[in-house]
This record gives structure tokens, sequence and C-alpha cells, in this order.
């Protein structure tokens, strides 16, 4: 008998459909992967399993747990489950702990809650846990606050939280998604050796069929909330039979088709962007009241130089002080010392006016495409909002002209110039970013993350844009990501950031496939690959 | 948290001086010369001149100022122009009224906000839920001296439960002086316990909808406990801060509501003080409830410290 078995499951919030006859099973020891684009009812699945559900849903079918139909249990049988049987972790580490509780005390609740345990042994057994999940006494005794610790580190206590009590059933809902690949590689590691160890069903959740298939003996994938393909990881995702799963698989590996060639020497010989030794500290907290503030270098001594037309990756850790550069970069900060020149022009140290013409030279594309615009205006004023760096501010006609020729670009319609962001989804608004950037027409695009926040479908279909851009206006691009397949997949060259200094460079292929340094080696051997789990997978079942 | 701390009593230092050089500046402004006013309008001008020098009018603005200051440092707030009394005896007093009618009513305010906020916020939604936010948004649109006179109708003619109006003084013994305050604390409570209340309501559910709220659920605690081990403490931080602007409503408020119910307390003294152009009364009385505000926001800082870890570690 399996350990959980969901039969039929549908779920409808306040009458709109969001789980339609899903059905999937869980046996103890295993590993099983749920995948599925954002809106295809993979969370909801998981919060029915918990009955966490908002009131207004309604649910009907059979969650088979253990001998018990969760969908009939009452609610004081849930909680005696929740927390004990079943153990459940989330997407954002950062937000999941309660900051005003010490890890001890939020790891001890849970076990005081349900064994009845003394404070004392409580206490002693949330030690072990935090021990087993990687976080030894000397650096993170229990009377340690949420605060003080790192995303990765917050997540490791939310795991020791979930498995206190030696769950049978653990549901982990995107647990890597907020990391960077070097956490994302051990936490999963972390998540596996638990499983082993106590063998415990793991209901994995994610948007990452490579994470998936590295981690899942059997997979499930989900559209619009319902099942339309469930099986062996590596026998399905390499058969591919179902025609969603294909367009999946595809869409994660997708690779657009770019021009390799050298470009003629004339053209890239133009320096576009010079960086020339610039470091950026920040003041750090001082640690008594009379002693001298430590100093954090987040860029340290970093030089390099982009040509004209050249795609470039910026990739490296969380805080390895990408994002700092990339704001050095676009004078939103000024580096401690150094030099940052477009064009031959100097950008650090000069006041807005003077930066004007600059800023029209280098625009911006942000990660989140839901975050970067005023909700209350309308596409034709976001798009067009950059023209005022223009030296001769173009009248309304001609910036309605200018405003659709963008759009145009990016494969939208000129008739998406009167509707508001909230009419696009995700993919949509991520174009109407990169319309805003280009309208300037900029040599220079600055993109941060610009795919991680995207479905894989729509990942594809944006670095199939950024790359047909890069061809046809020669604009070059500065990508910075964590993600080493949207490196591998857009960029000529790679630059490897640690610790504020740039330790590798090179041509993107080779970076990536014979790494020199530690830092590049680590980054890739952490990086997900779904044909290595689905090569290995197939050599483990012979 | 020392360092915290610190900077937080700096802040309100400064505020005090700031405070004290307007609040002289702006009594020195405003037309009404204080001896004539003492002498009457019959007084010869010798006469008049002499007494100015005699209460150092005559000197300069900033010989004035830092004469003032310092004597509110000694305590010595100077004597009133219209009783004759040292302003220090009349201000406690009128303060031995004041302040424990705010007291009162402050802890009254936050013993009803208190409850009505979490209990409509743990039913949200729901009939208990809408009924207690109408309630509230009653008692924020109620005028708290209509109310003041309502309540008097019931109690004080009506059910002749306690006086109308007047102080017995603490000397007649407390019941009598406590009965003599709680109708008007209870005036003064009623719009700030119904802000509160919504201010409760909305920081916990707030505080419910955050992700750490999930955390504690799939831990298996019931959604009674999570409200009370993990939402209430969290919530608390924008009460408090809402609580500690209160304070100085409540000090402002205590001017209409003592003339409704005829309390000598340091409102009606200041409201007298201001049409007698007795100066140097509303000055050290405003300085004094300037001070009070402060120190009641300095205690809610530190208050904040001891419940939010992560002012304790920032300096």
């Amino acid at each position: 008998m399996s350990l959980l078995d969901i039969e039929n499951l549908s779920l409808d919030i306040g009458g709109v459909p969001i789980l339609k006859g899903v059905d999937l099973t869980i046996s103890a020891g295993e590993v099983v992967g749920l995948v599925g684009e954002s809106g295809s009812g993979k969370s909801m699945t998981a919060l029915s399993i918990m009955r966490l559900l908002p009131e207004a849903a309604r649910v009907s079918g059979r969650i088979g747990f253990n001998g018990i139909d969760l969908l009939a249990a009452s609610e004081d049988q849930m909680c005696a489950l929740r927390g004990d049987d079943v153990g459940m972790i989330f997407q954002e580490p950062m937000t999941a702990l309660n900051p005003l509780k010490t890890i001890g005390e939020q790891v001890a609740e849970g076990i005081r809650w349900h064994t009845r345990a003394s404070r004392t042994d409580a206490l002693a057994l949330a030690r072990k846990m935090l021990d087993r999940v990687g976080l030894p006494v000397n650096e993170f005794p229990l009377s340690r606050y949420p605060h003080e610790l790192s995303g990765g580190q917050r997540q490791r206590v939310v795991i020791a939280i979930a498995c206190a009590l030696k769950p049978k059933l653990l549901i982990a809902d995107e647990p890597t998604t907020a990391l960077d690949v070097v956490l994302q590689a051990q936490i999963l590691e972390l998540l596996r050796d638990l499983v082993d160890e106590n063998r415990m069903g793991l209901l994995l959740i994610s948007h990452d069929l490579a994470v998936v298939t590295e981690m899942a003996d059997r997979i499930t994938i989900l559209r619009g909330g319902e099942v339309m393909e469930a099986g062996e990881t590596a026998q399905t995702l390499s058969a591919q039979a179902h025609p969603y799963t294909r367009q999946l698989a595809q869409a994660s590996m997708h690779v657009p088709a770019r021009d390799h060639r050298p470009r003629p020497v004339a053209e890239s010989k133009d320096v576009l962007l010079s960086v020339r030794n610039v470091s950026k500290i920040y003041p750090g907290r001082r640690m008594s009241l009379f002693g001298k503030p430590t100093q954090t270098r987040a860029v340290d001594d970093v030089s390099f130089s982009l040509p004209a037309g050249r795609s470039v990756a910026l990739v490296g850790r969380s805080g390895c002080g990408k994002s700092t550069l990339a704001r050095m970069i676009l004078a939103l900060e000024e580096p401690t010392s150094g030099t940052i020149a477009i064009q031959g022009e100097t950008v650090s140290g000069r006041n807005e006016a003077s930066l004007r013409h600059i800023r029209r030279d280098m625009q911006v594309v942000f990660q989140d495409p839901y975050g970067s615009f005023n909700p209350r205006r309308s596409v034709e004023w976001l798009v067009a909002e950059p023209l005022h760096l223009l030296d001769s501010r173009p009248g309304r006609a001609e910036r309605r002209e200018l405003a659709s020729q963008a759009l145009h670009e990016v494969g939208l319609q000129p008739s998406d110039l009167g509707k508001y962001p909230h009419e696009f989804s995700g993919g949509q608004r991520q174009r109407i970013s990169i319309a805003r950037a280009l309208i300037t027409r900029p040599k220079l695009i600055v993109a941060d993350e610009p795919v991680s926040a995207l479905d894989v479908s729509i990942r594809a279909k944006i670095l199939d844009l950024f790359a047909d851009l890069n061809q046809r206006l020669g604009i070059a691009y500065l990508f910075i990501t964590h993600d080493l397949t949207v490196a591998r997949a857009i960029t000529d060259e790679v630059m490897v950031m640690d610790q504020g200094r740039i330790v590798e460079t090179g041509n993107t292929a080779g970076v990536l496939s014979h790494p020199q340094t530690e830092a590049a080696r680590t980054l890739v051997e952490a990086a997900p690959d779904m044909h290595r789990a689905i090569a290995k997978k197939m050599q483990e079942q012979g | 948290m020392t360092a915290y701390l610190l900077k937080r009593a700096a802040a309100g230092l400064l505020t005090l001086v700031v405070a004290s050089a307007v609040v002289f500046s702006v009594l020195e402004i405003l037309p009404g010369d204080a001896a004539r006013l003492m002498l009457g309008f019959n007084a010869t001008e010798d006469a008049v001149q002499a007494l100015r020098v005699q209460m150092g009018l005559d000197q300069g603005f900033l010989v004035r100022y830092f004469h003032w200051t310092g004597g509110l440092l000694s305590l010595d707030f100077g004597r009133s122009y219209t009783y004759s009394v040292p302003v220090i005896d009349l201000v406690a007093e009128r303060a031995a009224v004041s302040l424990p009618l705010a007291l009162i009513s402050l802890a009254l305010s936050t013993a009803i906000a208190l409850p009505v906020g979490v209990f409509a916020a743990a039913r949200r939604g729901r009939p208990a839920d809408t009924l207690a936010m109408a309630a509230s948004q009653f008692g924020v649109a109620v005028p708290n001296f209509w109310f003041a006179l309502l309540l008097v109708y019931v109690f004080a003619v009506w059910l002749r439960l306690v006086p109308a109006g007047g102080f017995p003084g603490w000397s007649a013994g407390a019941w009598p002086a406590l009965k003599a305050l709680i109708l008007p604390a209870i005036a003064l409570a009623l719009p700030q316990a119904a802000i509160l209340a919504r201010v409760t309501r909305s920081a916990l559910l707030d505080v419910l909808g955050e992700d750490f709220i999930r955390t504690a659920r799939a831990k298996g605690l019931p959604q009674r406990a999570v409200l009370w081990r993990h939402a209430l403490r969290n919530a608390m931080l924008p009460v408090l801060t809402i609580l500690g602007l209160q304070f100085a409503f409540l000090l402002a408020g205590t001017v209409i509501i003592e003339n409704v119910f005829y309390l000598p307390g340091l409102g009606r003294l200041v409201f007298q003080a201001i049409n007698q152009r007795d100066l140097i009364v509303v000055e050290s009385v405003v300085m004094l409830l300037v001070a009070t505000v402060i120190v009641v926001n300095l205690l809610v800082d530190v208050s904040y410290a001891l419940v939010d870890p992560r002012l304790r570690t920032r300096t």
C-alpha cells in the first residue's frame, strides 16, 4: 500500500476550477516530483494534502494517507498529523521563520506540541536536528534569531522544523527556487539523505525539470490542474510520449539559434564598456560604540571591457557582488574607487544632467516583471518613459510611433499601447520591459536575472527575443545570472565572479565545460543538468 | 541595544530643546503684555513699566529664554502672573488630576481595543467582525465631548451612579476621586480605543498572511495557538507605535474633557492661562506636556527593542 494515495482530487476556489481529477501516489522512501508551470495547481495539491487551503476552497476526491482519509479528517486530527507525520517546507526561506523567536524555540515548538516533551528535552532534540541539517552548535546556537542567518541557512532551519519528528511524508514546495545553484545542490543533497535515513516519502514540487530529474524516482506533470503524464522519471523524460512533456523538456533546454561566427575584427575592437579597477566598499556594522566599523568589499578591484554588440554573462553565487557591479555600471551607485566608461566617457562622478546622454545608451531589464511597472500607467506611457533622455523631446505622435515600434520589436501589437500592466502575463510584461529598454536604441542592455522568474516555455521565448535583438540591432548585453543554462544559451563570453572579484573569464562554452578555478567549478558542478541526470538514472536502472 | 537606546534618548533630548525654543518664540510673538494684564487697564504707564522691569520683561529675548530654560532645569518655573503663586505648585496640583485621568483612559482604551481587535481578526469576515468594526467606526466618528455629555446624562443625571462633574480632590479619599474621573476617562478612551482596535485588527490580519504563519500551521499548531504564539507579538509593533502617538492626543483631549466635567486639571489650567495671557503658565504646561510625550515615546522605543530582536543587534 502506498503511503500517500491521491485519487481524483478536484478543487475549486470561488467557483474557479484549480485541480481536475488529480491522481498521485507516493510510497515510503520514494521521491515523487510534481512539475508544472505557474498556475498549474502544484502548490494547491500540496496545500490540499496539508488541508491548509484558503477558506473559499471546495475539495472533492480522496487523499489517503497511512490509511486515513485526509479530506474527511477533523481539524484536530489534521493538527495531530501536521508537523508530526507530514512535514512541509516552502519556497521563500527569508520569510518562512518568525522573526521574533529564536531558531531553537521555533524548532522545539513543534516537538513540544506533539510529544508533550519538557522544554529541556525538546531543545535538546532541536539541537540534534539543527546539527543534522548542517547548522553546528558553535556557529549556530539555539539562541540565534532568523535575521542573523542567510537564506540557505534559514531554509535548513525550516527543514529542521519539518523533519524534527521524522515525518513519514515530507512535502517540499519549490524548496530551492529562491537559492543560488550551489546552495540548491546542498539543500537537495540534504533532502535526499533525510529520505534515505528515515524512509521518508518526499513530494518535491518544482518548475525546474532538471532539479526534479536529479531527485525524483517518479514524476507527475501537471498543466491547468490536470495530470498530463506520470511515470518513472528517466523513462518519462527520455521517451517524451506526451506532447506537453516534450514541450516542457525542450523549452527547459532551449538554446536560441545564434550566429556564433566571429564578428569582423573592426567591429569587435570597439570597446563599448570599460571597467577599470573598480571597487565598492560598504561600511559595515559597528560592533561596539567606540570600535571601528567593519568594512565589506562588495566589489573588489574588477576590470574588464565589453566590445560593442557582444553578449557577456556575469555569473556567480548570490552575494558575490554581481548586482552591485551592475548598479555601478548603470550609474545608480558610485564606485569607491576605479573608473567605468561607456564609449570612452566616464560614468562615475557625474551629475544626473550630464549623465543623460550616457543613460540613453544603456538600459536595464530587471528580474521581476511584476514589480517593475507603475500599475496605474498605460503601456504607452511606460514604454515611452525613457524618451526624456533624448536631446530633442519627441512630440505626442512621435512618442506613440516610437512606442508602437518598440512593441512590434518585442512581438507585441500596437493595440497593446492603451492597456495596463495587469492585463498582461508575466512573459508579456517582460517583453514590455524589454521594449522600454529598447526605445532609446541603446548600445548596451544590462539584464539582471531577466528570465529567472519566468516559466520555462516563456523563458525560451524571451531568450529567443534577446538573441534576435542582439543579432538584428547589434545591442550588447551584460547578463547577470546564477543560472548557467541561461549563460550557455545566450552569451559569447562569461565572467565568473566570486567574493567581489572576477576570478575567471573566457568563451562561454569553454569555461562551462572546462572550468579552471574553484569558484567556476563549484558553480558548474552544482548546476542541475537534465541530460546528465537522465543518463545517470538510466545507468542506475541498467 | 545600548547604542540604540542612547540614540533614541539623544533624539528625545534634542526634540525637547527645539520644542522649548519654538514654544518660547511663538508665545513671544503673540500680542498681549503680561504686565499690563496683571495691573489692569487703568494702571499708569510708569507702574506697568516698573512691573515689567521687576518681571524681567525688559530684558532681551535670548536672556529671557536662557533664564526660563535654566529655571525649567532646576524645576523653578517662575510665578504665575494671574495667581501670583509659583507655577510649579499650580502645575503639580493640576497634574494630580490630569495625569491619572490620562493614564486611566490609556489603560482603558488598551484594555478595550486589544481584545476587540484580536477577536475581530480571528473572526475575519464573520458577523462578529463586522459588528466590532461597525462599532469602532462609530467610536471614531463620535466627538468625545458629545459622548461625554451622553455619559453624564445616563450615569450621573439618570442613574445617579457618579457625580456629573467637579473633583473632590485626592484628600477626600481615593474612591470619590476615582469616581469623579471615571466618566471623563471613558469619554477620552472611546475614540482612542476605536482607532486602536482597528489598528490591532489590521496589524494582526497582515501578520496572519505572512509566510511564517503557514510554517507554524504546518508544524501542527491549531489556528488559535498560531494567533497567540506567533501572530500577536509580531502585530504589537504597529500597535505600540499608535499607542505612543495616542498618548499625545489623550493629553490634548483633556483640555476639552476637563472643561466638560469641570475638572481642575492641566487642560483647564492651560485654557484659562491662555485667556488671561498668563504666558509663563502656558509655556510651562506646554513644555511639561512635550516632555511627557517624549518620555512616553522613549518608552515605546524601549518596548520595540524588547519585542523585536532585530532592533537589538542594529546600531
